[in-house]
């Protein structure tokens, strides 16, 4: 009797920290950001302009947003997190607003976007969202590895 | 001109006039008469100022762009826009549309308008000697949706943009490559973002503004030779929000403003060399939030009461000058009666470098441990940058 109980006390325990640890993973995938509210943390101004706002998150978990794709690379640049470190880069794609993963997407540099850090760099999911926008706005063609340069 | 002005004629528009459109009214005027718009609601698209004319309405003449159009763009320079009400311009994530916009020209004046709810209010591009006065703008912008600025200068100079008022819009004022302008008397006031925003944008003066409960405060970023002056900061609350956020701001004054209730009055980040003189800081949650990454300078004859914290710094390095300030939290002595405290003030408390590191160590504030914690380190500094002190704190106030 004793022993049958310390025995599922001690299941009971491993299954508890099985489940924090879980909690510890959180979700997979980018997390909201809240517009109007939350700050770059790199240029420390409101994410306001959803076509722009950025995301990073490390292998830890932590998120940090940005208002522009500049922002996110500067911060990752100027080491305040290492690039080794970074788990996932999201961008929204120009016309959904989703949220994606960076490596996915297609990215059409123009003044005419007038982003608002002036990075000036929009995220397509499909090439031809970015035709038709580039059709209208002018500009270059990059890939996620340009941005880097 | 002033050929044109000599025979200037006066061109009347409206249901009782023989030219009922606004369209027709400019098509017929030349450079230098004035077209007077009649009272009533006018859908018209959008109407192309092309020629150096006065357009005045007679009174509420109400430009309605139907959320489709931009009922006014100024496309020629020596323009005057009197007294409209404009409305619904349309929206779109591709261009900025405004209620008003001035494409590439110069000498015009936008006088005594009410704009509502359109994408952008007031949009000077590539323009230079805009004058913009005494407009009242007002968008219904929520955060989730993406909405224009109030008045928005782009690469433009000589702006004079006084006694607006502008409410509900992403930033009330934005400037961004706009040199040698004035921004006087306006009140901004419950816009999404910025209650005046400014980026690369040198030698511009403010002057007498009310920036109140906007959602983030004032942001003025990467800019030289700013001068602020007698401006009101008040009511900017949030995680997020300051009074004024500094960011790469050098060579700059900014004298005898209020800053009334804000999370951080002035947060500062790569600022050099600015005069900070004759202000009020008063019931703020942080009076002046300064980054190590700033560099000469000087808080001279502020006033600093009520607040939680007077000053704070993530680093130990100090390269900024107090002098002359009055703290309340002063509790030195002036036994040679000659109104300077005889011991420095040091600003920054223990608690407020513990709360930089670990914010969440906030909810320990006021608790016993902490105010012993700060009455030590006041007798024996520690933690605490040792240079950033005030040596000679006033005893009483700075008349403002």
């Amino acid at each position: 009797m004793k022993k049958s109980k310390l025995f599922s006390i001690g299941i009971i325990s491993l299954l508890l920290l099985a489940l924090s640890f879980q909690a510890c993973q959180g979700k997979i995938g980018p997390k909201p950001i809240k517009y109007g509210t939350d700050q770059c943390a790199y240029c420390k101004m409101t994410v306001s302009d959803q076509r722009f706002g950025t995301q990073l998150q490390t292998k830890k978990g932590r998120t940090y947003n940005f208002d522009d794709v500049q922002c996110m690379i500067s911060f990752v640049k100027e080491s305040n997190v290492k690039k080794e470190e970074v788990a996932a880069f999201y961008l929204p794609d120009y016309l959904s607003n989703s949220l994606l993963p960076a490596e996915k997407l297609f990215y059409l540099k123009s003044d005419e976007l007038k982003s608002p850090m002036r990075g000036n760099i929009a995220a397509f999911k499909s090439l031809e969202d970015l035709e038709k926008t580039k059709a209208s706005l002018g500009g270059t063609i990059l890939k996620w590895e340009d941005l880097w340069k | 001109m002033v050929a044109g002005m000599s025979h200037a004629a006066t061109i009347h528009v409206g249901n009782a006039s023989a030219i009922k459109e606004i369209k027709k009214g400019i098509s017929v005027a030349k450079n230098g008469d004035t077209v007077i718009v009649q009272a009533g609601l006018y859908k018209e698209g959008n109407i192309i100022v092309d020629k150096q004319i006065t357009l005045m309405a007679s009174g509420q003449v109400i430009l309605d762009g139907e959320k489709k159009f931009e009922p006014i763009s100024v496309k020629s320079p020596f323009v005057t826009i009197k007294g409209f009400t404009i409305r619904g311009s349309g929206h779109s994530s591709m261009n900025d549309i405004a209620g008003v916009k001035i494409y590439n020209t110069k000498h015009v004046k936008i006088i005594d308008n009410i704009l509502e709810d359109n994408f952008f209010g007031i949009y000077s591009q590539n323009s230079k000697h805009v004058e913009i006065y005494g407009n009242k703008i007002q968008a219904y912008g929520k955060a989730e949706q993406l909405i224009g600025n109030g008045i928005h200068g782009w690469k433009s100079d000589s702006l004079h943009i006084e006694n607006n008022t502008i409410v509900g819009h992403r930033d009330g004022i934005y400037l961004e490559f706009v040199t040698h302008t004035k921004v006087l008397q306006n009140l901004s006031e419950r816009n999404l973002r910025y209650g005046l925003h400014f980026m690369f944008s040198h030698d511009n003066s403010y002057i007498a503004n009310t920036f109140r409960a906007n959602g983030a405060g004032v942001a003025v970023m990467y800019t030289k030779h700013v001068h602020m002056e007698g401006n009101i900061f008040e009511e900017n609350w949030g995680d997020a929000a300051y009074g004024l956020l500094l960011k790469d701001i050098s060579d700059s004054q900014i004298i005898n403003n209020q800053f009334d209730r804000n999370t951080a009055a002035i947060f500062m980040e790569g600022t050099n060399r600015v005069n900070i003189e004759n202000n009020l800081f008063k019931g703020n949650g942080w009076g002046v939030k300064i980054q190590a990454s700033c560099m000469d300078n000087t808080f001279n004859n502020n006033n600093f009461l009520q607040n939680t914290f007077d000053v704070a710094t993530n680093g130990t390095m100090t390269l900024n000058y107090f002098a002359n300030n009055y703290w309340d939290k002063y509790e030195g002595y002036d036994l040679n009666k000659d109104g300077v405290g005889d011991i420095p003030f040091r600003p920054v408390s223990l608690f407020s470098m513990m709360v930089e590191r670990y914010p969440s160590a906030m909810l320990l504030f006021r608790s016993f441990m902490v105010t012993l914690f700060d009455r030590t380190e006041k007798l024996l500094p520690s933690l605490t940058p040792e240079g950033l002190k005030d040596d000679s704190p006033r005893m009483k106030s700075v008349k403002v």
